[in-house]
């Protein structure tokens, strides 16, 4: 077991890292619009090939914002086990066993294990919604600040009082991370988490009593963080000044205005009103191989 | 908003003030029958035992009490001559500030700026004037050149002077600071101090501050009155500080603080010779404590020297421990050291060590470096040190200079990124790191961190369960290591302890499973003077049976007193000086005790 591993200040799922890339240059509310913009639209898409094709795109967006490939892989290898595992599952339990349902082969040749196609197919596109919406994500956090994401909130006229909760929340994940850190350092100190967790018993000793001592702990510093803002005239007002200014640049207006043109061209698309051939389906290719 | 405070009336006053927390007027009063009074722009310093009631002052002070804590108030706090419920609360909390002592848990926003400029921004100061107080205020402070960093690449004091920027800049007409050097190292604590003595000076401010502070040396220069709570939260003593020095320093030595040492080896060189110490008026600072010697002839001086090694440099209640089955030769260990500074010291020929022939080696470091992972930056640089059994060791240095970092290294808790820990000549990369951990006792700098079942007899038999040798712990020590703790049950919820107590308990927990090796980091941050004092006795104790302890602590007073050798690292993780006790002190002639001892030594001449 490396100890050291979990020391790793970069470990961070999202985590901001400064950079000079397009999406750095960007107002964290264009990129929270795209965000939302993609969403939608994963969300409306059928086609699997399609949705291959939009997490292509931004899988080279992530490229572009200046992430490793190997960063990337590192940040996805744990939702891609999940998936594959959710893929597997889905096919095998999600389906609805009906005799209409077309099923593609047999597994192994085996009676009992046929593959249905409607199950395949929604395997698969769970698959790629999650991933284009969680690689997405990471692009998000690694080139937004959080301290301007909250501005950004505050200048869409969130309450200020939200926007600081989830600043002060922003502020304690190292303060945290750190506490559980040493409360886990304190159990092996004195014996504990040296041989493996392979009873019911132990996970749970593990679990509740760093979970316990960290939650007491957090809260001790809630209450003097809530202290310490109500002490300075926290919340005494509807609404603040706000020193942090966040400006929309032409480069915002430019990106949010080609945002709406491309989503608007894919839903067109979509609904067959323009004059491109539409993508063929995965069912079709794969009987083509026969 | 404007709140016109007029000059010529008390700041604060408190009139048969009791509070009782909760829902049940049967409830112990966290305070109870307070009166005294605050003179606008007095400063006043507060102190008491954990649980005695000094938070609950700031509380009732600042509006937290009535309007946010629920309880049963009698009797009344007025502020500016006005009862608190006269006030609505943010009106209250305006005029006075709270600092706490941890500034991390106090900082809300991501840079110096918005944080000093938060408390404006809630009031809806126009942008032009937050910006022009922002810079006025850390101007004065000297952190104008700190505006625009990131919180996190401050320095402790840093950040203490930018949350009390934060509250300067709201223009409050009294601040309380509740033990605000608690966290901070030597330097950043200087700074702080230094900070806070120009704020006094400057009259446009005119500030009554309160003070919460057991080491009264610190403090005790600025201040005009005292105020010491007793265990039940009544008031104990009450005064004016040149009063309470000259009249009542006995009882504020009885009180559960730390009094000024200067004071104390002068009112204890009074004791025994009253006639010599009455050429001199009652130190109130250091500078006139080194006008003392300047005074006195030779056999005085002598008088003084040995008072001196009394109170400040010898290990308090010696002959407790004398009584102990080993018989200690204290001035072997404590006081000659001080004179002849290379008798016991031997280094290899590379310089690195210090070893006194004789002695077991227990735990030695061989070019041990750390890094931790991505950072680029080494927290242990190329260390290389040999502790010897039944040593006690001082760990020192700046903040962030690896002090913890070491300590977790020794404990195996971490691993190197290069060079060798070995315990009694065997790598640790060699031994069963189960039962390595059974042989080193840890205590965390906060309590809490250490504490995970929900009665105190379990907690203490926590680390025994998991090294398998709960068989081995017979119920009579079990008892004692309860009675550590305080007359608490055996079935008590740990949490439910008070501060001290739960340090107690931590000591207990690994008493319980006898190790060989005790690592405390920063054991005594948030703990009242009597509980350091028992912490640092009982540890005095265990190292006299044997017990190898190694402490990190920024209080040199205490390090001087009770450690036999100091490890010094300096700020990028490299050894500044690995030194016996004695020569370490000498050659860092910052400490008020070593300086005045140096003085009487050269007033003295050969004559010494």
């Amino acid at each position: 077991m490396n100890k050291n591993k979990q020391l790793d200040r970069k470990q961070y799922l999202f985590a901001y890292v400064p950079g000079n890339s397009i999406f750095h240059k960007l107002n964290p509310i264009s990129k929270l619009v795209f965000l939302i913009l993609l969403t939608v639209l994963v969300l409306v898409v059928n086609s699997i090939l399609f949705l291959a094709f939009i997490f292509m795109i931004i899988f080279s967006l992530a490229m572009l914002s200046g992430i490793k490939l190997s960063l990337l892989f590192r940040k996805l290898r744990y939702i891609f086990m999940i998936l594959i595992m959710s893929v597997i599952l889905n096919i095998f339990f999600n389906a609805i066993p009906s005799e209409e349902e077309i099923i593609l082969f047999y597994l192994f040749g085996l009676k009992f294990l046929p593959i249905r196609r409607l199950a395949v197919y929604f395997a698969l596109k769970a698959f790629f919604m999650v991933l284009i919406l969680y690689t997405s994500t990471i692009i998000y956090t690694y080139t937004v600040d959080m301290r301007d994401f909250v501005y950004s909130l505050m200048k869409l006229k969130i309450p200020y009082r939200y926007c600081y909760a989830l600043m002060v929340g922003i502020r304690y994940i190292p303060l945290i991370e750190q506490e559980a850190k040493t409360i886990s350092l304190a159990q092996r100190a004195r014996g504990f988490g040296y041989e493996r967790v392979n009873t019911i018993r132990k996970a749970y000793n593990l679990i509740f009593e760093r979970l316990i001592a960290t939650l007491i702990i957090i809260l001790r510093k809630g209450y003097v963080t809530s202290i310490s803002m109500e002490n300075r005239c926290f919340g005494i007002y509807k609404d603040r000044t706000n020193l942090v200014k966040i400006y929309f640049k032409p480069i915002d207006v430019i990106f949010i205005i080609l945002c709406c043109i491309i989503f608007s061209l894919i839903v067109l698309y979509l609904l067959q009103l323009l004059p491109f051939p539409q993508f063929p389906s995965l069912y079709s290719i794969y009987l083509e191989t026969f | 908003m404007l709140i016109k405070i007029p000059n010529d009336i008390q700041a604060l006053s408190f009139k048969n003030f009791s509070f009782i927390y909760g829902v049940d007027k049967k409830y112990k009063p966290a305070v109870s029958n307070i009166n005294f009074d605050l003179n606008n722009g007095e400063i006043l310093i507060l102190a008491g035992p954990s649980g005695s009631g000094k938070s609950t002052h700031s509380y009732a002070m600042n509006g937290i009490i009535p309007w946010r804590l629920k309880g049963f108030m009698k009797g009344d706090v007025q502020v500016f001559g006005k009862s608190i419920w006269d006030y609505n609360y943010m009106d209250l909390s305006r005029i006075v500030g709270l600092v706490k002592q941890n500034p991390l848990d106090q900082l809300v926003t991501f840079r110096v700026r918005d944080e000093i400029a938060f408390g404006l921004e809630n009031l809806k100061f126009p942008e032009e004037k937050i910006t022009k107080k922002v810079e006025e205020i850390a101007n004065f402070m000297g952190i104008s050149h700190l505006l625009d960093r990131e919180i996190d690449q401050l320095s402790g004091g840093q950040k203490q002077l930018t949350i009390l920027c934060s509250f300067l800049v709201m223009n409050p007409k009294i601040l309380i600071l509740d033990e605000p050097i608690a966290f901070l190292d030597q330097h950043s604590e200087s700074l702080l101090l230094d900070r806070l003595q120009r704020l006094i000076d400057a009259p446009e401010y005119n500030l009554s501050l309160i003070i919460i502070e057991h080491r009264l040396s610190r403090v005790i220069n600025f201040a005009n009155k005292i105020l010491i709570l007793d265990d039940d939260g009544s008031i104990k003593l009450k005064g004016s500080v040149s009063e309470i020095l000259r009249d009542k320093f006995e009882d504020l030595k009885l009180s559960n603080v730390r009094v000024p040492w200067i004071t104390d080896v002068y009112n204890n060189f009074r004791k025994i010779n009253h006639h010599a110490a009455e050429k001199s008026e009652i130190p109130t600072n250091f500078q006139h404590l080194l006008e003392i010697p300047n005074r006195l002839n030779k056999e005085e001086l002598k008088q003084l020297h040995r008072v001196l090694i009394d109170t400040e440099i010898k290990p308090k209640n010696i002959e407790k421990f004398e009584s102990y089955d080993q018989k200690i030769s204290f001035d072997d260990v404590y006081i000659e050291t001080l004179q002849d500074k290379n008798k016991t010291e031997k280094k290899n020929k590379d310089g690195d060590y210090y070893s006194t022939e004789g002695d077991i080696t227990i735990l030695e470091t061989q070019n041990l470096c750390f890094e931790y992972p991505n950072s680029g930056i080494r927290a242990i640089n190329n260390l290389s040190i040999k502790i010897n059994q039944g040593d006690f060791i001082g760990l020192v240095g700046p903040n962030g200079s690896g002090k913890t970092t070491l300590l977790y290294l020794l404990a195996n808790l971490y691993e190197p990124t290069s060079g060798d820990i070995f315990y009694k000549n065997q790598n640790l990369k060699h031994i069963n790191q189960h039962n390595y951990a059974r042989e080193i006792g840890f205590i965390f700098q906060n309590p809490e961190n250490m504490i995970f079942k929900p009665t105190i007899r379990e907690e203490i038999l926590y680390g025994p369960s998991n090294f398998g040798m709960l068989s081995e712990i017979k119920r009579d020590y079990l008892s004692k290591l309860i009675e550590l703790i305080g007359n608490e049950s055996e079935n008590k919820n740990p949490f439910n302890l008070s501060w001290g107590q739960k340090r107690r308990l931590n000591l207990s927990s690994i008493f319980v499973y006898n190790p060989d090796i005790i690592l405390l980091d920063e054991p005594f941050i948030g703990q009242d003077q009597k509980t350091i004092d028992s912490i640092v006795e009982t540890l005095f104790i265990e190292n006299k049976r044997g017990k190898t302890i190694i402490i990190s602590s920024h209080d040199y007073h205490l390090l001087l007193k009770y450690t036999r050798k100091i490890i010094e690292l300096n700020k990028d993780g490299s050894l500044n000086s690995y030194d016996s006790n004695g020569n370490y002190f000498l050659r860092h002639k910052n400490l008020g005790p070593i300086v005045l001892l140096n003085l009487i030594k050269q007033k003295l001449g050969e004559d010494f």
